[in-house]
């Protein structure tokens, strides 16, 4: 077996999951979520005398999701609605409640420009230190504060109401 | 309020937690991968004309256009009161008021407020439909100006597209508090006028509550790919006359060029070919594939069958828009190929079938 094949084999096995998670932050819909997952494979493991390394094959993969994901983003013409989320006493049923719950997040995600929702996936999902995230997006880290600080701000007003509603 | 990290992060994974498991194959990203491998190479054992061409229309091609306009989103301040409101109308009291009033002359409306079908994928328990109850708080002068625009009165002698048109049923609650649910004005042809479907789709809709309705999908389903109610062709095709029933296959090959890899959909019977419910399935490649596809490649003397059977599978490959076979699980255990002819399916495929279904 080619040794991209190995290593797309091994990626897929232990970590497929855990990139259709992240690939599902950034894009907020699940089928969008898959094909993102599976460009960023072909074009990671696309590259035939540049494949990935074993060790460094999730986190490749995953700088490809978000440049992909942004470089998508900023074609798409599709409105993004801005809905901001407000919880209901009437769904206290628990399967209403998770999605309307989900839908406060994704649809608060939603309003950040793709940098802001990649730097906020990075930063307070998979834990990376600015300078880190800075490095994944190509930016200075002056940038990734910026769009952190943006994010945040953004987010609290999408999401405090919901604790008080 | 600032926004707690650490809260946040929290609210990240559980979001997360919620994403359905990967359901394609690395199979199907090896021939992608191959591919391009192939178109990379090409591209550097090309002449230097071509390499050349390349720089030119790379940075072109590649050039983003702008981004698009963002919308701005209303501030939530207000949305917390209105979304009480919201809750307090009855999504049936919308259906049912259909026909709708004329906005009043003096009618100011603060809030929209709809109930709106969408289908929602519960991480674990399947595709149920849920309610959405939702509420808008701006544009709407532009809407009740819309509103109250009389409708067009159709002429004697007017060919219109019969095409259907649905507007979501709406309230609107008015600065009096007073709650409306109003006409739609229509057009020459009786379909909504686009002044109203204008403002209605500028409206900012903000999801105040999620009701559940019935289940759509089950997890079985979900995980299976698999579609909830595939009809039993050859259940159906026996029905026919003899005339229009498929004919025999001489055998060969059921799929040209052979699939990667095969998704195999179980289903029974309930009241006739037409009315069925999914039993299991799931993927198969490699040599269960292979021995699946050599145990269902047979030929028939004859489509008929004098055996009635309940369950059947179908056999499908993974390409977009290729024509699947079914196989008959039980009576004759024929297969009906993708050109439309009867086959033969061996006791092995049966047992294949049988395996993926689990």
């Amino acid at each position: 077996m080619d040794s991209w094949r190995q290593t797309l084999a091994e990626l897929a096995t232990y970590r497929l999951a855990s990139l259709k998670r992240h690939a599902f932050l950034l894009c907020g819909d699940d089928a969008q979520a898959e094909d993102l997952v599976q460009d960023a494979l072909v074009r990671a493991f696309g590259r035939p005398l540049r494949a990935p390394r074993p060790g460094a094959a999730e986190a490749y993969v995953r700088e490809i999701m978000v440049n992909l994901f942004i470089d998508g983003a900023r074609r798409q013409s599709r409105w993004r609605r801005a809905v901001p989320l407000l919880r209901s006493a009437e769904a206290a049923d628990d399967m209403a409640e998770q999605v309307v719950t989900r839908d406060a997040l994704l649809t608060a995600l939603s309003d950040l420009s793709p940098r802001q929702r990649a730097c906020v996936v990075l930063r307070y999902y998979h834990d990376l230190p600015v300078a880190q995230v800075a490095a994944a997006l190509g930016v200075g880290e002056g940038s990734v504060k910026r769009y952190l600080s943006e994010a945040m701000t953004r987010l609290a007003a999408r999401l405090s109401p919901a604790e008080n509603g | 309020v600032p926004i707690d990290e650490q809260e946040l992060r929290q609210r990240l994974r559980a979001v997360a937690a919620q994403a359905s498991p990967p359901r394609f194959s690395v199979e199907s990203l090896v021939s992608r991968i191959r591919r391009r491998h192939a178109r990379i190479m090409a591209a550097i054992a090309g002449s230097f004309l071509a390499v050349a061409a390349i720089a030119v229309a790379v940075p072109i091609g590649l050039s983003a256009p702008s981004p698009p306009p963002r919308v701005s989103a209303s501030a939530p301040g207000n949305l917390t009161a209105l979304a009480q409101v919201a809750r307090s109308v009855s999504c049936r009291a919308t259906k049912r008021q259909a026909v709708g009033v004329p906005v009043p002359a003096r009618f100011v409306a603060v809030a929209a407020i709809q109930c709106i079908p969408s289908d929602q994928v519960v991480p674990g328990r399947g595709l149920w439909q849920f309610e959405l109850r939702q509420v808008a708080d701006h544009g709407l002068a532009r809407l009740t100006a819309a509103l109250r625009r009389p409708s067009a009165t159709p002429p004697r002698s007017l060919l219109c597209a019969a095409y259907g048109m649905s507007v979501p049923l709406f309230a609107l609650l008015g600065s009096d508090g007073r709650m409306i649910y109003p006409h739609v004005p229509t057009d020459e042809c009786g379909h909504p006028q686009e002044q109203v479907l204008a403002a209605l789709g500028a409206l900012h809709w903000v999801t105040v509550s999620a009701q559940r309705g019935r289940q759509i999908e089950t997890q079985a389903v979900i995980e299976s790919g698999c579609p909830a109610g595939w009809k039993d062709m050859i259940g159906f095709l026996s029905g026919l006359a003899r005339d229009q029933s498929p004919r025999p296959s001489p055998g060969g090959r059921v799929f040209s060029p052979r699939p990667s890899w095969l998704r195999v959909c179980v289903y029974r019977d309930r009241s006739g070919p037409l009315d069925t419910v999914f039993v299991g399935g799931g993927r198969i490649s490699g040599t269960a594939e292979t021995a699946l596809l050599a145990g269902i490649a047979a030929g028939r003397d004859s489509a008929a069958c004098a055996r009635a059977h309940t369950m059947f599978a179908v056999v499908v490959p993974p390409q977009i828009g290729a024509m699947p076979a079914y196989v008959e699980i039980g009576g004759c255990q024929r297969v009906l190929r993708p050109d439309n002819r009867i086959g033969q399916a061996s006791p092995a495929a049966l047992v294949i079938i049988n395996q993926a279904r689990r």
